[in-house]
């Protein structure tokens, strides 16, 4: 209980009428309101717009690249590295975790498991900051052969460009469903040469090495494509109308310019009249 | 007889005025300084917590916020495109497009890029957009690079097999177009050139229906690039241009004084009016 003076003369010890709190306690209550809004406001604001290109912020968490999957028709969104090129979710396998105690199991971190030099203190940072490790996983299990080349240089984060036209990558399609099975079994008869990308699947699939029937090999690209892709023979007809529209903008610059400049003379003049005005009534009547 | 008061002793330190009331918040435990107080610093702190987090969360997406700004300023006369720059730097901006041709609304910046793939445009998100990047004046497709790469690759790597299928590709062409042309060289097409001059009509011969791509594929920008022609820069193009339109232009005759200066001077003098008007404006003489 207080044994002093009421602070601030208590002025927040008010209490309402109807439940009687005190308004510190409607502060309180105010204050997770506010933040509520915020959060929210922050979600659907800032963040769900850029919902396509969220794969930077993950890529940068898990300090790996990012990649820009795009089909055929290069419709396309930006996901991290392990989603563009993991054949397996790690996160997603079975653990026996029987033999941990409550609270080994609630901070357990799978990548803990594959990788040797993740210690206790950085494992329980990436399993609250949600940081994949899928990559690194991967790379492992392939003795370090990884394709990367990136295209360009996105927020500081390498980027790089896929081009899936058989829909591999989506995880619920039934491609990389089939891709999953094939790896799956090629993985348990070879564990010395594991797949785990989708790079070194098409490969040994192209190899004749495995046989996934589900997938497709290739995609054809018709010429009408590759020759606008590569003109050879452009006509200068094909800009002329630029040229043209340049051509009149650049006769009518002068013209337009002064004519733009005459509303700015013609608001000036009146407006300093009626300043004249307003200063000969104000100088006549006082 | 008088009425005796007596008042019972009391501490007046924790007297509580009426409508206000103490609960266990109260407690001070230093300074005089009430509990209530630090777990409300407390909220505040959690509150300035949120944002510094959406703030960092967001800062890490700064690079392609171009992505959403540009379609806000966008007017019907303009398109997104995302640059990737000659250190491979990729932005998003939104640049006017006329006739297929993108330039930026900064007139100081001359390049142009002329949008001759329409196959080429992207999308991200629901937003279309076109790829272009610095050092090539038309717009990017990155299927068509990695077919031709692949193509061109294959084809350079079994030259005196496909000299034998080229010839039976050839003869099998012929009866069904007599017209047909014979490729006549075949060797390794290594640069642009050499595609334009017989790559191409070489590969259409081996492939009739176009070019085949991995259904996977990792771009890249080392291997993918090596068919892009030489000095076809977007400044180059958007210079050239530009130095075209003045030579239209100079077949003009150029304006009369009177054509371009005609606004502007009633202008003036509608202004000059208005001021004399206003000084000799006559004040309180009717009084």
């Amino acid at each position: 209980m207080a044994t002093a003076p009421l602070f601030l003369g208590g002025l927040l010890n008010i209490v309402d009428p109807v439940i009687g709190f005190q308004l510190y306690i409607w502060g309180w209550l105010l204050i997770l309101v506010v933040c509520g809004f915020t959060w929210i406001a922050w979600y659907y604001g800032s963040w769900k717009p850029f919902a396509p290109l969220h794969g930077l912020y993950h890529a940068y968490k898990a300090g790996s690249n990012v990649a820009f999957i795009f089909d055929q028709n290069l419709i396309g969104e930006m996901v991290s590295e392990a989603d563009a090129k993991c054949i397996f979710d790690y996160s997603k396998w079975d653990y026996d975790l029987g033999v941990l105690s409550f609270i080994q199991k609630k901070i357990f971190y799978y990548p803990t498991v594959f990788l040797d030099d993740i210690d206790f203190l950085h494992a329980v940072v990436y399993k609250f900051g949600n940081i994949n490790k899928n990559v690194e996983i991967a790379r492992k299990f392939q003795n370090g052969e990884w394709e990367r080349s990136p295209s360009a240089v996105c927020g500081g984060v390498p980027l790089d460009i896929v081009i899936d036209t058989d829909n591999w990558t989506l995880r619920k399609s039934p491609q990389h469903k089939a891709i999953e099975r094939v790896a799956t079994q090629w993985n348990e008869m070879n564990p010395d040469d594991q797949i785990h990308s989708y790079s070194k699947f098409q490969r040994k699939l192209i190899a004749g090495e495995i046989v996934c029937p589900e997938v497709k090999l290739d995609h054809l690209v018709s010429w009408t494509r590759v020759d606008a892709g590569f003109p050879m023979d452009l006509e200068e007809s094909d800009w002329a109308g630029k040229r043209r529209q340049m051509a009149e903008q650049m006769y009518d610059s002068d013209h337009m310019s002064k004519n733009r400049m005459a509303i700015y003379v013609l608001v000036a003049g009146v407006g300093v009249a009626v300043l004249v005005i307003v200063i000969r009534l104000i100088t006549h009547y006082y | 007889m008088p009425t005796e008061l007596i008042a019972n002793p009391t501490n007046p330190s924790v007297v509580v005025p009426t409508g206000m009331s103490i609960g266990p918040f109260d407690w001070a435990p230093l300074a005089g300084i009430p509990f209530w107080l630090y777990v409300t610093i407390f909220f505040i702190f959690i509150f300035i917590l949120v944002n510094v987090y959406w703030l960092l969360r967001m800062r890490r997406l700064a690079s392609v916020r171009g992505w959403a700004e540009s379609l806000k300023k966008m007017t019907q006369d303009d398109v997104q495109v995302w640059f990737i720059s000659r250190v491979q730097r990729l932005t998003i901006e939104c640049l006017t497009i006329k006739d297929n041709i993108l330039s930026p609304h900064d007139q100081s910046n001359i390049g142009m890029w002329h949008v001759n793939s329409p196959q080429g445009i992207i999308q991200v998100g629901g937003n279309k957009a076109v790829v272009c990047s610095e050092d090539f004046d038309q717009n990017r497709d990155f299927v068509t690079e990695i077919a031709l790469c692949h193509a061109c690759d294959d084809f350079n790597a079994n030259q005196e097999q496909l000299k034998e299928e080229l010839e039976k590709k050839y003869q099998e062409a012929l009866l069904i177009n007599p017209e047909v042309e014979k490729p006549r060289v075949i060797k390794p097409v290594e640069d642009c050139n050499a595609y334009e001059v017989y790559g191409r009509q070489c590969l259409q011969v081996i492939s009739p229906e176009g070019l085949t791509i991995s259904a996977y594929n990792i771009y890249n920008p080392n291997r993918f690039r090596k068919y892009f022609p030489r000095g076809c820069s977007a400044m180059f193009f958007g210079g050239e241009l530009i130095h075209d339109a003045r030579k239209l232009n100079l077949r003009r005759k150029p304006k009369s004084f009177w054509e371009v200066h005609a606004f502007l001077m009633m202008a003036g003098g509608i202004g000059m009016i208005a001021l004399l008007v206003a000084w000799l404006f006559p004040i309180g003489t009717g009084a």
